[in-house]
């Protein structure tokens, strides 16, 4: 080979070996680009989902503050003006007339009837009370409330070994059975609603049934619509504290709700 | 009239009626490139002329060249978003302009090749393109890479004006040791045609609501 033919090869092999250069780099440019792209949609979904669970976690603040308002008012005032009003029926002079002093001792029940319910339903409303009580205590009560009114049958069972769950998951797992039992007093038309609590040792499992008329769950269905305010504000609301939220219907069988949360021992407060 | 050079001016007809149907659709960058390849055009057609008529087409390069290097200055001071680049381009195309004008009287004159400013040429593409490619980087561009015309142009650009760069080293080399630069025209046509390949799909993806360009 004489210099010339060499120069000549090494023009070429310099010149391929630049071309080729450029391909891998314009190669690895593409593969940077979309791994960058991926990175930047998984970024901007994370911050879209933390803005949105800031959004809900403010919301129900609001919600949660609002209750409390309501529950305070209805304890301040109007369970004082009941008060004083069952006051003044008993300081009543005995009456002669017979069918008036019926009323009026009918009055002081119905008056003590109305603080009762009042000081029931201040409780339910009432933030603080309902981190005190506990949930598996305000679940209780609130069954309570719906078997003392006497439309249906209220079931509630615990199995396993219970535990307290963080306050702020607790209130929002209470909210969220509240509201199912709202839905079921409301639209189930049932005879029976069931509670059952399991405490599994890593999760929580909630589950709230009836044995109504059930609901036709597909979208198109114009029961179902009325129903998905409420139904999006539990699932939002299981979402917000990672649980999963499942809800299952069968037309004239009823619906069973069930919430499942994981435990997470670190932020969650031990074993009672 | 080869085939070959018949295929590269069918070939240029054809981006360029591509162009003039999409050219309301198109970016400022690609209406620039559209009014390029017209002035290619034109420029291949005068070169066969000369060299039918004088044997020499090299006078029209020396005004092709420059019209060349302000074209893809502009379509890079419209694609490159930094004002440091983009103050660079334009100082660029002033200094280009200058050295053309003393290329032509003082080094290479009108009947001989302009390949002092053809390498420049090359030079300021290879460059912008690299810009590009790193303004790419960090751009917050939905569309896919692929899809992307700017994507395409870039690729088009860097590789072509690579190898036209080693072309002209090389045929430089081979002119000065007296061998044949046959083989080496013949890679430049065919270089030229996937060249203007790579544009035309550039043009025909390129969509004015699709890619947002700061003008």
């Amino acid at each position: 080979m004489n210099s010339s033919s060499g120069e000549i090869y090494f023009f070429i092999v310099v010149g391929n070996a630049i071309l080729i250069g450029l391909i891998g780099f314009i190669l690895y440019f593409v593969f940077q680009y979309r791994r960058r792209k991926a990175e930047s949609i998984r970024e901007s979904q994370r911050l879209e989902e933390k803005f949105r669970q800031t959004l809900l976690q403010t919301q129900l603040e609001i919600q949660e503050q609002t209750l409390k308002t309501i529950s305070q008012e209805i304890h301040d005032n109007i369970g004082q003006a009941l008060t004083l009003a069952k006051l003044n029926l008993n300081t009543m002079l005995p009456v002669v007339d017979e069918q008036l002093q019926q009323k009026i001792l009918n009055s002081k029940e119905l008056v003590s009837k109305a603080i009762g319910d009042l000081r029931d339903l201040s409780h339910s409303l009432d933030t603080d009370y309902v981190q005190e009580m506990g949930l598996q205590r305000a679940i209780e009560y609130e069954m309570e409330m719906i078997q003392k009114a006497g439309t249906m049958k209220a079931i509630f069972q615990v199995q396993g070994s219970p535990y307290r769950l963080n306050k702020q998951k607790e209130l929002i797992l209470f909210r969220i059975v509240q509201e199912a039992f709202n839905n079921i007093i409301k639209h189930a038309d049932a005879k029976t609603l069931k509670a059952v609590m399991t405490y599994f040792p890593d999760a929580l499992k909630l589950e709230v049934s009836d044995d109504g008329k059930g609901v036709d769950l597909s979208p198109l269905n114009e029961t179902a619509a009325n129903f998905g305010l409420g139904i999006r504000n539990m699932h939002k609301r299981a979402q917000l504290i990672g649980a999963e939220f499942n809800m299952n219907s069968t037309l004239q069988a009823g619906t069973t709700i069930t919430i499942f949360l994981p435990v997470e021992t670190n932020t969650d407060d031990p074993k009672q | 009239m080869t085939i070959r050079f018949l295929l590269y001016l069918i070939l240029l007809v054809y981006l360029l009626v591509l162009g003039l149907i999409r050219f309301k659709k198109l970016t400022l960058p690609f209406q620039i490139l559209t009014v390029l390849i017209a002035c290619t055009l034109v420029s291949e057609i005068i070169s066969r002329v000369l060299i039918n008529v004088f044997k020499n087409s090299s006078p029209v390069y020396h005004v092709f060249n420059i019209v060349n290097f302000t074209g893809y200055a502009l379509i890079y001071y419209f694609l490159l978003q930094s004002r440091l680049s983009r103050k660079i381009i334009l100082l660029l195309i002033a200094g280009a302009v200058c050295f053309s004008v003393f290329n032509t009287i003082f080094l290479q004159s009108l009947w001989s090749f302009p390949s002092n400013f053809l390498l420049i040429l090359c030079f300021l593409n290879i460059y912008c393109a690299l810009l590009l490619f790193r303004q790419m980087l960090h751009d917050d561009e939905e569309i896919d890479i692929l899809r992307q015309s700017v994507f395409w142009f870039n690729c088009a650009v860097l590789l072509f004006y690579t190898a036209i760069f080693l072309n002209w080293s090389f045929y430089n080399y081979l002119v000065r040791n007296k061998f044949n630069t046959k083989t080496i025209s013949t890679i430049m046509y065919y270089l030229n045609i996937a060249y203007y390949i790579v544009v035309g799909i550039s043009i025909h993806i390129n969509n004015r609501k699709a890619v947002p360009v700061k003008q």
